[in-house]
């Protein structure tokens, strides 16, 4: 996808290897800093995808008067690498500070703390989101450095993390770390636009206001996964929590055939199975989708992360997901699924303790246009 | 303004060549390998055939100021340099310990660049040394005022008055944090002055001496008596300060434009993430003086600042903006504790700081001290 679309980048692609979530309080003091900030982002991560030359200005062709621009740890000659940079707002930005009280997305609010979580608030929420994914890490970090350099004075970050998307292993949809193919159902309607703009893109109207055509809701959830207490459940067990089978990633029934190597994707069927015998009714992919024609409107696109991080005070490893996905509508989608999931054994296994609800922003459709342009031309 | 304002980028690339021009440095006539074409951004590639180590400069005849530089560039070594130049008439200078070679005529033609290019008079060690002894005039001016305040302290102290003990400790130590002693600045005597408390043990029962340990025990209610020792110790540490100051390499020439961002670079990195503070939890009074301080430190050398750094109005402005808004939270009785402000409150804080020290670096890049290019 190229950088100029009626989409932003990093939203329909593939996962990168690795991934980085930083959310920021917006410290820009007025409207006209906030709009500067914005353009600034735009032309930052023109140069930043293409590999182009910086935006000329302060530290960059402006002479020898201003230590270098570019921070060296990609070497001398730019590299794109598989960048993207994907620009959402948070609830925090519709406060009274700029104006924006009426041009919220509708659903846009705090995080929910669902009944399974334990939210560090300081790690959760923010104004603005940036989600900057790329082939390499070194790449992710050079992006992350540059743009935070050029709105120092109107972006301070609040949290972040990064993680990895493993290769598949041997094939498929890459792994989480308790070693279970995650994301699998994003397949059943990626090549299927009609499905696609149903589930991802929001729509104007409505609640909704009229700059959103082109973003979508941008959910993200810190999830520690104690993969030591995982290691020690029996194999069944994970089976049973999750509804898959670990090394294929297969539905535990389907009415599709099994084709060698892609028996991730055989349909779940829990027609003749009413009473779990065989998927337990209260097993991850059941809860989250019954198969049942009434809760395909609330499936999402995934997109997440593993994460790994330093110990715990008990020496146990930090390890989890940075859980991304997408929808149209937040609380048609994920909100229904968080709720349908709520007690779901695997949350013994698991601890939400951190993101937010973000919105991310239509694209830019040529080159004049900039990030947030359509928020901002909304109010007067 | 921010790093990359969005100007139009529009160079006239085409005109310029794609690949970096190599550049052999050392013949008789300095550089013979390129004079000139339409302005923009180049590449080029610098070799040093001088069999010495030496500086190259792409000078600018009328206004004497340069828009290229090599430096530490050693015998042998060879160097990549974008340089954005705009139309003019230029020399290249090659600077060696016993020689400068000036080029022909460089000629760059076309229209201004669409963007501000800034090219820079270099300063000389000595050209810094008239600032440096403006400031260290002053610092050492204001040591009088320091041991004058510390006496206060020692009196209340002696007298058992932990609570004007307090409020001299506080007046003392802002004092200190207004003489720029940030990052070891002044060694092992700024050591037992301000040295930060030990991690990990209760500052008051700490092994160390100084501002920050006599803080600690007044505001632990330890004993007047205990105290007044450490208050001795500290007015000889300012004495060691003195000397230091009067050595003739207090402060260095490569120090100068360091210092400047320095100052709110340590606040930044302590003060600011709750580092340093003993008890008083004064760090935005802090960070007020070292602001103040940073003022002062800029203060001899605005006159090249002036003329040198095109960014120096932005950056006066935005410490001015910092600073009010710092002293936003200095109510009637005394300031706001860090960790009492809102998250909200301290990005803002943090951004401005952050803000202030990329623009002051400007200031360094400018001061950085270079051969002088004239004959």
């Amino acid at each position: 996808m190229t950088h100029e679309s009626v989409h932003q980048a990093g939203i329909l692609e593939p996962a990168q290897r690795v991934g980085l979530v930083a959310a920021f309080l917006v410290t820009a003091s007025d409207r006209p800093a906030l709009e500067r900030m914005f353009r600034t982002l735009t032309a930052t991560i023109r140069s930043l995808v293409s590999a182009d030359d910086a935006p000329a200005g302060r530290g960059s062709r402006d002479g020898i008067v201003s230590t270098p621009y570019q921070n060296g740890i990609l070497g001398p000659a730019p590299v794109t690498d598989g960048l993207t940079v994907t620009v959402s707002v948070g609830a925090g930005l519709f406060d009274e500070r700029f104006g924006l009280e009426a041009h919220k997305p509708a659903r846009l609010r705090p995080m929910d703390e669902f009944g399974n979580d334990d939210l560090d608030r300081d790690q959760c929420d923010g104004d603005l989101l940036l989600q900057i994914c790329a082939d390499n890490h070194d790449t992710v970090l050079n992006a992350l450095r540059l743009l935070m350099r050029a709105t120092r004075a109107d972006l301070q970050v609040l949290w972040r993390r990064e993680g990895f998307t493993s290769p598949p292993r041997p094939s498929g949809t890459p792994r989480n770390l308790f070693g279970f193919r995650d994301g699998t159902a994003n397949h059943e309607f990626l090549d299927n636009a009609e499905l696609t703009n149903q589930i991802v893109w929001t729509r104007p109207g409505g609640d909704e206001p009229a700059w959103v055509a082109g973003g979508t809701y941008h959910v993200v959830r810190l999830i520690r996964m104690f993969v030591e207490f995982w290691d020690r459940i029996s194999l069944n067990e994970q089976h049973r929590i999750i509804g898959r089978d670990r090394d294929t990633g297969a539905p535990l029934e389907s009415r599709d055939p099994p084709i060698a190597g892609r028996e991730e994707f055989q349909a779940p069927d829990h027609g003749r199975d009413s009473h779990g015998n065989t998927t337990p009714l209260d097993s991850h992919i059941r809860l989250a989708n019954p198969r049942d024609w009434r809760t395909e409107d609330r499936r999402m696109l995934r997109r997440g992360f593993n994460y790994s991080s330093g110990i715990d005070a008990s020496g146990q490893l930090d390890m989890g997901q940075i859980f991304i996905c997408f929808n149209q509508d937040l609380d048609r989608q994920f909100v229904a699924v968080q709720k349908a999931l709520f007690g779901e054994p695997l949350t013994d296994y698991i601890s939400p303790f951190g993101g937010g609800y973000f919105f991310a922003l239509p694209g830019v459709r040529d080159a004049e246009d900039w990030l947030g342009r359509g928020l901002l031309s909304a109010v007067p | 303004m921010s790093v990359a304002e969005t100007k139009n980028d529009l160079v006239p690339k085409s005109t310029v060549p794609e690949r970096p021009i190599v550049l052999r440095a050392g013949s008789p006539y300095c550089i013979d390998d390129w004079f000139g074409g339409p302005a923009g951004e180049y590449d080029f590639r610098l070799v040093n055939e001088e069999a010495a180590g030496m500086e190259v400069y792409l000078q600018d005849v009328a206004t004497e100021r340069i828009f290229l530089e090599v430096e530490h560039f050693g015998r042998g070594a060879t160097r990549a340099v974008t340089a954005s130049v705009p139309p003019g008439s230029y020399r290249w200078v090659c600077i060696t310990d016993y020689t400068i070679k000036f080029s022909h005529p460089v000629t760059v033609t076309g229209d201004p660049l669409p963007y501000d290019v800034y090219g820079i008079t270099p300063l000389t060690g000595i050209d810094l040394r008239i600032p440096i002894n403006a400031y260290v005039a002053w610092l050492t001016g204001q040591l009088p005022t320091l041991i004058e305040q510390l006496e206060h302290l020692r009196t209340s102290v002696r007298a058992g008055d932990i609570a004007a003990a307090k409020l001299d400790w506080l007046t003392a130590h802002l004092t200190y944090e207004t003489l720029g002693g940030a990052y070891g600045a002044y060694g092992e005597a700024g050591d037992s002055v301000n040295g930060d408390p030990p991690r990990g043990v209760n500052a008051a029962d700490a092994d160390f001496a100084g501002f920050r340990k006599i803080e600690a025990m007044l505001w632990s209610d330890r004993p007047a008596h205990s105290i007044a020792p450490h208050v001795d110790a500290l007015l000889e540490g300012v004495g060691d300060l003195a000397t230091v100051l009067a050595g003739p390499n207090a402060i260095r020439p490569i120090d100068v434009g360091r210092r400047i961002h320095e100052i709110l670079e340590d606040t930044l990195h302590k003060d600011l993430n709750g580092v340093g503070d003993a008890g008083s939890r004064t760090e935005l009074a802090t960070l007020d003086a070292n602001i103040t301080g940073t003022w002062h430190a800029l203060d001899p050398l605005m006159t090249v600042l002036l003329e040198q750094d095109p960014y120096l109005d932005e950056t006066e402005q935005q410490l001015r903006e910092t600073q009010r808004l710092v002293q936003s939270y200095h109510h009637e009785d005394g300031w706001l504790p860090l960790a009492s402000l809102t998250t909200r409150q301290r990005a803002g804080i943090n951004a401005a700081v952050q803000q202030c020290v990329e623009l002051l670096s400007h200031a360094a890049v400018v001061l950085d001290p270079r051969n002088s290019a004239r004959r």
